[in-house]
């Protein structure tokens, strides 16, 4: 009875080896292929991320909300600059500064944001004109709609390349466009989104759609970006559409003038400026 | 000077010029009674700036209007010269300065006087421009502001109004006006990890009138008549203000300690009458603020005010204005001079607010409820505003006081008869 048992365990145990060693020789056999995928749509988001950025950049954007009940089409627009400068300082990665132009009720209120590399929160303040005041608020959390929009501040901050894993899972045509595909799976759980499918031009490396998933793998959000300008070395996205799926929605952001590097000084980013016209 | 003025034309060409305005189309109905409320409104606003480099000029004017009887006079508000060096800012002229960090009801707010008339507007709205020098240096995490007010301005209150029940039938003389105008502030801001500090003092004239002698004549035995004789307090306001974060709520705090003395009469000895006697005020009151505020994930703003005021120390005393001596007259009701407008109103008052904006901004709802929690008392405001076109608006308010049937001098119970229904045609440009 022993020896049978013996001989049981002799059987399943190499059984079990030789099971390990098919399973050895089939991972070692995918990992190069599997570690090329991954390499290669990391290194085409590198290679977006690598694009020339200016320094400082100034920008006029036309911000339409479009709504849709059956065949009808309502859209209100607001027209706002962007100010922003990038920082190498060790304590900020960016300051921005917002201010609204349209509506005119709206006229002259704006935000000052510093963007710190290790704080939690972004220093925030906002300026109302109707009180006169500079107001230190809290920044919103990134999953929150921006302005009422379909973007959210997640959506329009930088996203570091390391919070997420790239698969390169096919190529297509979007806009016209050549375009890989790009599966990126947050690694930093501290978003709103399951996933992202990202269209990148093949020929310029400029993101085209990007399509977000939420964690029950369902699409509700699609941002095209059919227009892209070559001013100078930057290439300029001059609209980009964010369609909300789930109430039939969007935001159009139109570029009506884009200016680069102008060497701003940092005093444009503080509460003075902010109060200014 | 020919030269100056063609050199300063010919940078005003090459200036970039801002401007931006409202008209308002306004009607008031009285809920009581429907009849229609009369008081001046702004029914035109202008804000227009000049930018050159650093440099601004900017002025903002309006026009404001009465329906009934048809009358307009014209405003201006704040016209002011602005330089923005690399490590502030100074600016000179007639300006409306805010400080402090609660939405409105600012206790430490006190450069600019109050306009009456308007105390339901919250922010810049309500205050009136002063001529003033001011300086703003920005250091580290830290700003120092200081302010020099070279000519005082007064409140201005609604006499005479007989639609606005809190009215004094007459503007009263002041028989002593400021003497010394200059006032002067200073603040103090910094940031200490996800909070902001404030610091500031301020000493000025107060901008309601009291009493400060009376004239008290004996037309026939055991009869006397008192003339009640106005003036103005000096006042010292030391204040501090906060802002912090606790989780998603934003903590704003306020207070401030007012230090209120009447000056010494300058008499002039022949025309002073012998009946004369001085009133010598020393009084120390306090107010604050504390608001929380949330904002709900559809951007609707929620926030909540803890408004208080209350008398620390008093001393008073009456004297005979030539022998200087002491008499033992009562003192009347002390009333604050400055600070918060809401104090008139209640000593402990909680004001919760809500507003939203819906529909892409075409719709905006806002509410207010004050409850006195010192006496009986609250007031309700809620409005609609709907914008069928860009830069238009059409906004509907309705404000209820409701006071204390026991108790008529209650402020809340005198406020009643102003419960009304507003509709507002706007346009802004």
């Amino acid at each position: 009875m022993n020896k049978i048992n013996h001989k049981l365990q002799l059987l399943y145990k190499n059984k079990l080896i030789d099971s390990i060693k098919l399973y050895l020789l089939i991972i070692l056999f995918l990992f190069p292929i599997i570690t090329n995928a991954q390499q290669s749509g990391l290194s085409i988001m590198q290679k977006m991320d690598q694009l020339k950025k200016p320094s400082d950049s100034e920008t006029k954007i036309k911000m339409t909300l479009v709504s849709k009940k059956g065949d009808k089409e309502r859209s209100r627009s607001r027209v706002l600059t962007t100010i922003e400068k990038k920082y190498e300082d060790g304590i900020y990665k960016l300051k921005s500064l917002l201010r609204f132009s349209e509506p005119k009720e709206v006229n002259g209120t704006a935000f000052l944001t510093w963007d710190r590399i290790d704080a939690k929160f972004d220093d925030q303040w906002l300026y109302l004109p109707a009180l006169k005041k500079v107001k230190r608020i809290r920044a919103k959390d990134k999953e929150r709609s921006f302005m009422g929009t379909d973007f959210s501040y997640e959506d329009l901050s930088a996203r570091d390349l390391k919070f997420d894993e790239y698969e390169l899972i096919g190529e297509g045509i979007v806009h016209g466009t050549q375009c890989y595909k790009i599966n990126a799976i947050p690694l930093e759980k501290r978003t709103q989104y399951g996933s992202r499918l990202i269209w990148v031009d093949k020929e310029n490396f400029l993101m085209k759609r990007v399509e977000f998933y939420n964690k029950k793998e369902m699409v509700f959000k699609i941002l095209d970006i059919p227009d892209h300008v070559k001013n100078g070395d930057y290439w300029t996205a001059t609209k980009m559409i964010m369609k909300n799926l789930k109430n039939n929605h969007r935001t159009e952001l139109t570029v009506l003038k884009v200016k680069y590097d102008q060497n701003l000084k940092d005093n444009v980013f503080t509460e003075s400026f902010l109060k200014r016209n | 000077m020919k030269k100056i003025t063609f050199i300063f034309s010919i940078s005003l060409m090459f200036a970039q010029v801002n401007y931006s305005g409202e008209f308002t189309a306004k009607s008031m109905t009285r809920i009581s009674n429907k009849s229609q409320i009369n008081l001046p409104y702004r029914i035109f606003s202008l804000n227009l700036g000049y930018t050159l480099g650093s440099i601004d000029i900017n002025t903002v004017t309006g026009i404001e209007y009465r329906n009934n009887p048809s009358e307009s006079n014209y405003v201006l508000r704040e016209a002011y010269l602005a330089y923005y060096p690399e490590w502030g800012e100074v600016k000179f002229g007639k300006q409306i300065h805010a400080w402090g960090s609660a939405d409105g009801n600012n206790p430490t707010d006190n450069i600019n006087p109050y306009d009456y008339y308007y105390l339901f507007k919250i922010g810049e709205g309500r205050k009136i421009g002063v001529i003033s020098f001011s300086s703003k240096l920005y250091f580290g995490n830290s700003n120092l502001e200081g302010v020099i007010i070279p000519k005082y301005e007064k409140n201005r209150f609604p006499y005479g109004e007989k639609d606005f029940p809190l009215s004094i039938p007459t503007e009263p003389e002041i028989k002593y006006p400021v003497e010394n105008e200059y006032e002067f502030g200073f603040r103090l801001q910094t940031t200490i990890g996800e909070s902001d500090i404030g610091l500031s003092l301020f000493r000025g004239s107060d901008r309601a009138p009291s009493l400060r002698a009376a004239n008290i004549t004996y037309e026939v035995e055991n009869e006397f008549q008192i003339e009640s004789l106005l003036g103005y307090r000096e006042t010292l306001v030391t204040g501090l203000d906060f802002v912090t974060f606790i989780g998603d709520l934003t903590l704003r705090g306020e207070a401030a300690l007012f230090r209120s003395r009447s000056p010494i009469l300058v008499l002039n000895l022949f025309k002073t009458p012998l009946s004369l006697y001085e009133f010598q005020q020393d009084i120390t009151y306090s107010q604050y603020v504390l608001q929380v505020e949330y904002t709900t994930n559809s951007d609707i703003l929620l926030s909540g005010q803890l408004i208080g005021n209350s008398v620390q120390d008093e001393a008073y005393e009456w004297y005979h204005s030539s022998s200087r001596e002491y008499v033992d007259f009562a003192s009347p009701d002390f009333q604050p001079g400055m600070g918060n407008p809401i104090a008139m109103f209640s000593e402990l008052a909680l004001l919760l607010s809500s507003s939203g904006v819906f529909m892409d901004d075409r719709l905006e709802l806002k509410g207010n409820i004050m409850t006195n929690l010192d006496e009986k008392g609250n007031m309700f405001s809620g409005s609609i505003g709907y914008s069928p076109w860009i830069n238009w608006k059409l906004e509907t308010t309705i404000t209820k006081f409701n006071g204390d049937k026991d108790d008529l001098d209650n402020t809340f119970t005198i406020m009643e008869d102003f419960s009304n229904l507003s509709f507002n045609i706007i346009y802004n440009f």
